[in-house]
């Protein structure tokens, strides 16, 4: 589990800036003109890495979920779904999805898996992670029909759904 | 006994968590995710309140956890979903977008009207 003795070494404090703790995106730091010449502004790399951590500690947030968390009956978080995700968010960020330009957000769902949800101007999809850990892709169109509905059996098929 | 017939233009409630944990940052506002609007597997459908026979204050039952999310029945009617009147004894307005909604969910949650409860 190299993920979770990585993300303690790097975890951020309650007390440090959390920035876009849910999108993980910085776009409103580049968008600011002023911060081109600040030499304080953080590089894109350890944006990134800032950002990945956030994710993997928000993943691993959902195991406190209790039964009911919704107040609509909601599953608690399994650790296959919690796993798997956790193995996601590394591959995204293997991959450069974290600093792609595509804004990804991840939520607990109400029958103990997990969903990732990609937006940017060309993509809206979810990645679903069921309480067995088992990945389904959905691809949507612009007013949230779906076009498309795939079951992946390997995370290198994300890739290239989110590259087409 | 179920007496009310949901419309399109009747409005619905659905309560989602209020912790910043469980909403969407677009473009600088708070968006409801899809996952609130999703079934589980068993279930019968997704419980909403009938906006017409309640109070955002009775919905939201504890605004320290939740807010709630308002989006018309004309979403849910118009593509061929039932919303039917389902009291409860401690809820009167209760009602169910009957079936499965998993393959709507993201429409749903585009559809929100308005949030409630929730710092935009």
């Amino acid at each position: 589990m190299n993920q979770y003795t990585t993300a303690h070494k790097f975890q951020l404090t309650f007390n440090e800036p959390n920035i876009n703790y849910i999108t993980g995106s910085f776009s409103p730091i580049f968008d600011k003109s002023d911060n081109i010449t600040n030499p304080y502004m953080p590089d894109s790399s350890r944006l990134q890495g800032i950002k990945y951590f956030n994710f993997v500690e928000k993943i691993s947030k959902f195991s406190k979920l209790q039964a009911n968390w919704d107040s609509y009956n909601a599953d608690p978080i399994s650790q296959n779904a919690i796993t798997t995700a956790l193995e996601t968010i590394d591959f995204l960020n293997n991959q450069g999805f974290l600093s792609s330009g595509i804004s990804i957000n991840v939520f607990p769902m109400r029958d103990g898996g997990i969903q990732f949800e990609f937006d940017s101007v060309v993509i809206c999809a979810e990645l679903e992670i069921n309480a067995n850990g088992e990945l389904t892709f959905i691809l949507f169109d612009d007013e949230g029909n779906i076009k498309v509905e795939n079951q992946l059996f390997e995370l290198l098929e994300l890739s290239a759904l989110l590259d087409e | 006994m179920p007496n009310y017939k949901i419309i399109n233009t009747d409005n619905l409630y659905r309560r989602v968590p209020k912790n910043k944990f469980y909403w969407k940052n677009v473009n600088g506002k708070k968006v409801a995710s899809s996952y609130a609007f999703k079934t589980k597997p068993n279930e019968d459908g997704l419980s909403v309140n009938i906006k017409a026979l309640t109070t955002l204050e009775l919905t939201v039952e504890n605004p320290e956890l939740f807010g709630v999310a308002e989006f018309s029945a004309s979403i849910p009617l118009g593509l061929g979903f039932t919303c039917r009147h389902d009291p409860k004894t401690d809820n009167d307005a209760h009602a169910l977008i009957v079936g499965d909604t998993r393959r709507i969910a993201k429409k749903l949650s585009k559809a929100v009207i308005q949030v409630f409860y929730i710092e935009l």
